[in-house]
Parts: structure tokens; C-alpha cells; sequence
């Protein structure tokens, strides 16, 4: 065993100097000893030149469109679309693909995405609300569907993945208020989704009571 | 615990998953070494079969409106060779949401905890059946190992002792004191220097006996001396306070597998004429034989009961908590402490078990402000004294091992 002559210990390993006072070391050090850590490697951060590369290449184009867009002015505001498709690809690539959080989060959050980018190509087209009227129902019941395959799949989430279904379903009857309230002009999009809604709500409730009690229990005790 | 079970926090768990983060990583490692190179596969076997004994355990968090909580787990727990530093924290989702980490290295298996989970006696009776399972598995005959497993199932090891045995209690407020820092160069965030010194217990127990001390005295007051020696200047308007945990299983009688754990805080006062060794000794001797009693303990710990039990604090949603928990902390927290010592005393285990075990190591994380933490365990006439040091200078840990080394101990010393 290797012996430090200041600190009068003696000092386990390969290493050349004293843990405390970084004096050499006297003595050969034990034979066969395994290592006790793995050795510290300061990696420099990896230089991730693809995405680097990608963002780049993405803000250029939004650029460039807005540029165009402008400098040709046509009336329509078309370049805001370009940037927001190119905002979806990065969030559906961050989100769907590379994210480890609960994959009903997910869904939910690329469920907003994509209503968020419709409703503004709605708006630069020339407001008509078919994204709330026809396109929103349509894709919250699609998400719906998807959340109760998932739900079927991944069932050591099924905690969590109720607790979004949930948050869909409810979604599910704003397209019938918005129509309500006269912000759409179409109903029976809106009202198949929140039929849909109400059929998976009360699936849920009928099938999975206690343990629909017990996820408002948990979440919501004092 | 089955799918449906879910449970809260106890008392001294709630305020980890708020404070912690990058510089706070509330995460301890308890790790041990056996004789021979570790098997991977038959390792995660082992920690697989023993999780469900260990319900504390087999836990993920989750945040409700007003409190987290815990609940089953269904993932399997994974283990990994060791990458990084001890006590770094450990990301619950790439680790299959489990607020623990089994990871290994040649002969050494680690176990790095989450201090919401458990605490060290916790820790250790989960490493010691995963350890236990595993030789079995290795093929090693191993004598009375099932019958531990089978207690470890029985007993009531879900309990709130916190609530169990303080609900009723009066509350004593312990006072606010600035205490002194250890100040140095900051290592990079994460990268944890671990120096361990092995002593022999028998010598050191011998040397406490002839001072008329429990080891946890003597060590306290060798560290209280080194901070007080290597301070610079010897000046300081705030009292070096070591904060020393205590396990309440001691004194109240409780199987749990949760937290069970009070501090108490040993105080010198930095005096401008020079104290010797023997005085602080004194000192630190008399305050923990004065604190360290069950009536004194269960005050102190009532007071954060009744806190918690506030119908204000209730109802509070739980990101403001979150964020009144950090400025409580960061006030009357970390500033009030110097250093933690913390003595998980003797491990014991079976001795078929215990023979192809060389020893155990205990480590604390540190906090933003307290830069270092001193961890003591011991078996088998192996007694570690593990500081973990989130800054360059190793002054306090010099002086302290050579301090002992003076009194004619000898110290084996390893780093990482």
C-alpha cells in the first residue's frame, strides 16, 4: 500500500499523490486491487453540429419567407404559416420523438400544436372558422381514439394516461360551446365530437370507477 | 402496496422535492464492496426480486394540487455501471421514475437514494437484502438471509412514524443561528470529491473509552476542531454548528422503512482566545448528551409537525409551497449548519452474509452553500469516515485525518 510521509496514512490505489495534501507518495501500491471509482473523464460537450445545422437552417427559412413575403406583398401574410409549420416540426420532433415524458402528455401537448397552427392558417386565410368548426372536433376525437389505445398499451401508465384522457375528453365539447357562443357557424362537427367525448367519459367512469376516484383522490388531498 | 395505494409524504420528506436541484441534489449514497467482481445481470435480478419487499421504495412521485405524493411503481428498476460522481442527483425519468439508483463498479455495488424516500436505515436494510439476494443468486450458501427478507414483509414498514408518535407532542421552535461556512473554490457542478478514511473501530473505540466518549462525540469533536483550525484567520462572527441526524427508531419503537430522523446541532462558539482539542470535546460531548433525548427530540420535531398540520399551509397550492419551502430553507435551512455528520453506526448483517462483504461506505450530497458533509458507518472492524467536498480545497479533511493519524490511529485512505 502507498504511504503519504506528511499526513502519515496510507492511501489506497494507483494514484501518484495524497488525497489531502497532494505530496508524493512513498510505496508500490497493492497488487490485483480493483479500482474503487471509475476514472473522471472531462468530456468537453459535445459539439451537436446536425442540430446546430438544422436550426440554422430553420431560422433562415422562416426569414427568407418573411422576407418574400413582404417585399411581394400579395395581402395575405402567407410567410406566418411557413413559420408556424416549421415551429410544429420542431416541436413534434423535441416532443413525439426525443421527450421521456409520459407519452399522454405528449399527445396532449402535439394535440394543441397542431389546433394552434390551424387556427392560424385560419387567420391568415382569411378568417372562416373551419379549424374550430370542422378540423379541431376531428382531431381532439382522433386524439381521443389514439389516448384509449395508448391507454390499452402502456399499461404501466395508466394512471397518467387516464388522467389525459380525461383532459381530451373534456376538451371534446368546446368546438359545440365556441358554436354556442357563435364563434363557429357549422354544428354537427362539434356535436359528433363531444358525443364521442361523452361516450369515452362515461366509458371511463363505467369500467374504471375506483380508479377514477382514487387519481382525483390523490391529486387533489389536503 | 398495490396499484391503488398511494401515500404522502412524511414530515422531513416534504421539503426534498422542493429544494432539490443542480447544487442540491438531497441525494446520499450508500455503497459496499464485496470480494468479487459484480455480475450485472444477476445484480438487477436481485434488486428486482427484493423491490417489492421494499414498498418505500418501489415508489414513483407525483404532484397533486396541494402535496406530492407517492405512489406504485410498475416499472422495473434498471441497474447501470457507475457513470458520474456519488451523490449526483438522479433523474427519476431516465431512471423508469424510481427515486433510488442501484449502479456498480468491479467489486462495489452503489446505492444512491433520494432522501424523500428513506433515510439511511432504510437504505441500508434495503441494500443489505438486495446484497443478500444477490449472493444468493451468485450460488453462495448463504444461513438465515430468507428469514430477513420474510421480517421485512411483515412488518408495518409503511408507518408515518412522524405523525405516529409527534401529532400530540408541544412544540419547542428551534432559534434561528447563522453558522459558519467552509468556503472554497467551487468544483463544476456534479463532479463530487469523496475521500474516505478507514480506521480501525476496535482502536478508535479504545481511544473514545479512555476519553470517557461515544465515537459520534469524538468524531464530531475532531471535526468541529479541524473546521475551527482551518478557518482562516481563526475569526468568525457565526458559530460553527455541525449538524448531527439522529435515528428516532432508537428512541421511539418503529419498523418503518420511511424516514424516521431528527437533527440535533452541536454549536461552538469561535472564541478569540484558543480553545484546546479536550475543550471542544467537552463541549461537543455535553450538548449531545443533552440533546440527544427523546423528549428534546420530539419538541424539535413537533414543531415542523404542527407546521405542516396548519390548515393554511394545507391549502396552499403546491407550487407556492414549493417555492416557500426554497426561501424557508435557504433562510433557516442550509445557513444554519456548518457541516452534517452523520453516524449510521454499526451495520450488522448475517455472518454467512457478512463473509463475502469487505465493508461499507456511506456518503451525504451537499447544498449550495454547505460545501461539506461527513458520512460514518462501520462494519466489521472497518470504520469509514467518508467526507464528500463540492469544492477544491481539502484542508478540513487534511487536518482532520492527520489529527487522528497524531493520536496513533491508522487510516487507509481512497478517493474516487
Amino acid at each position: 500500500m502507498k504511504y503519504c510521509n506528511e499526513c502519515k496514512t496510507y492511501v489506497l490505489g494507483n494514484g501518484q499523490c495524497c488525497p489531502l495534501c497532494f505530496s508524493k507518495l512513498s510505496g508500490t501500491a497493492e497488487e490485483n486491487i480493483a479500482e474503487a471509482y471509475p476514472e473522471k473523464k472531462e468530456l468537453p460537450r459535445k459539439y451537436n453540429f446536425i442540430l446546430r445545422l438544422l436550426l440554422f437552417l430553420s431560422v433562415a427559412a422562416g426569414l427568407i419567407c418573411l422576407f418574400v413575403n413582404l417585399l411581394f406583398w400579395s395581402g395575405l401574410l402567407w410567410s406566418l404559416i411557413a413559420v408556424t409549420v416549421i415551429l410544429l416540426l420542431w416541436e413534434t420532433v423535441g416532443l413525439m420523438i426525443l421527450s421521456k415524458k409520459n407519452i399522454g402528455w405528449r399527445l396532449f401537448a402535439q394535440m394543441i400544436a397542431v389546433l394552434l397552427v390551424s387556427i392560424t392558417v385560419d387567420a391568415v386565410t382569411g378568417w372562416k372558422a373551419w379549424s374550430l368548426g370542422y378540423f379541431a372536433p376531428f382531431v381532439i376525437i382522433a386524439s381521443s381514439c389514439a389516448m384509449t389505445i395508448i391507454f390499452y398499451i402502456k399499461r404501466t401508465q395508466w394512471r397518467e394516461n387516464m388522467l389525459f384522457q380525461l383532459i381530451i375528453s373534456v376538451n371534446g365539447f368546446i368546438p359545440v360551446v365556441l358554436y354556442l357562443c357563435g364563434l363557429t357557424k357549422v354544428l354537427w362537427p362539434g356535436a359528433v365530437g363531444a358525443l364521442y367525448s361523452l361516450l369515452s367519459l362515461l366509458w371511463m367512469l363505467i369500467f374504471f370507477d375506483k380508479q377514477f376516484k382514487n387519481e382525483l383522490k390523490k391529486r387533489f388531498h389536503v | 402496496m398495490n396499484e391503488y395505494d398511494w401515500y404522502g409524504l412524511d414530515n422531513t420528506a416534504k421539503i426534498y422535492p422542493a429544494i432539490s436541484g443542480p447544487h442540491t441534489t438531497s441525494v446520499y449514497r450508500i455503497d459496499i464492496r464485496l470480494n468479487e467482481k459484480i455480475k450485472p445481470d444477476l445484480l438487477e435480478e436481485a434488486v428486482n426480486n427484493v423491490l417489492p419487499f421494499f414498498p418505500a421504495f418501489k415508489v414513483r412521485l407525483k404532484q397533486g394540487l396541494f402535496w406530492y405524493y407517492f405512489e406504485h411503481n410498475f416499472e422495473k428498476a434498471s441497474v447501470d455501471e457507475e457513470k458520474g460522481c456519488p451523490t449526483n442527483r438522479i433523474d427519476a425519468d431516465t431512471n423508469n421514475d424510481y427515486l433510488f439508483k442501484f449502479s456498480y463498479f468491479n467489486n462495489k455495488i452503489n446505492l444512491d437514494v433520494f432522501h424523500a424516500l428513506s433515510d439511511g436505515t432504510g437504505a441500508v436494510n434495503f441494500l443489505k437484502a438486495v446484497v443478500g439476494c444477490y449472493l444468493n443468486l451468485c450460488g453462495k450458501e448463504l444461513n438465515g438471509f430468507s428469514e430477513n427478507v420474510e421480517i421485512a414483509q411483515n412488518y408495518p414498514a409503511m408507518q408515518d412514524s412522524f405523525a405516529h408518535y409527534f401529532s400530540s407532542v408541544s412544540a419547542e421552535k428551534t432559534k434561528k443561528i447563522i453558522a459558519y461556512h467552509i468556503n472554497g473554490a467551487n468544483r463544476p457542478l456534479g463532479s463530487v470529491k469523496v475521500i474516505h478514511g478507514i480506521l480501525e473501530t476496535d482502536s478508535l473505540k479504545a481511544l473514545t473509552k479512555s476519553k470517557n466518549v461515544t465515537i459520534t462525540a469524538y468524531l464530531a469533536a475532531v471535526l468541529a476542531f479541524s473546521i475551527l483550525e482551518t478557518m482562516p484567520g481563526r475569526k468568525s462572527a457565526h458559530p460553527i454548528r455541525l449538524s448531527i441526524p439522529v435515528n428516532l427508531r432508537r428512541f421511539f419503537e418503529s419498523k418503518t422503512q420511511r424516514n424516521f430522523f431528527a437533527f440535533i446541532y452541536i454549536d461552538i462558539e469561535v472564541k478569540q482566545s484558543e480553545y484546546v482539542f479536550d475543550e471542544i470535546l467537552q463541549l461537543v460531548s455535553e450538548q449531545l448528551i443533552t440533546r440527544n433525548r427523546p423528549e428534546y427530540l420530539a419538541a424539535k420535531t413537533s414543531y415542523y409537525l404542527q407546521a405542516e398540520k396548519n390548515i393554511f399551509t394545507r391549502l396552499t397550492p403546491l407550487m407556492i409551497k414549493n417555492f416557500a419551502l426554497r426561501m424557508i430553507y435557504k433562510q433557516i435551512g442550509e445557513k444554519t449548519y456548518t457541516c452534517t455528520l452523520s453516524n449510521l453506526g454499526e451495520i450488522k448483517v448475517t455472518p454467512s452474509v457478512g463473509a463475502h462483504i469487505e465493508r461499507f461506505d456511506a456518503m451525504l450530497g451537499n447544498s449550495k452553500i454547505n460545501h461539506l458533509n461527513c458520512a460514518v458507518c462501520s462494519f466489521n472492524n472497518k470504520l469509514v469516515v467518508s467526507f464528500t467536498a463540492s469544492v477544491y480545497e481539502t484542508d478540513v479533511e487534511k487536518y482532520f485525518f492527520r489529527f487522528l493519524s497524531g493520536q496513533g490511529l491508522k487510516i487507509i485512505l481512497e478517493q474516487n
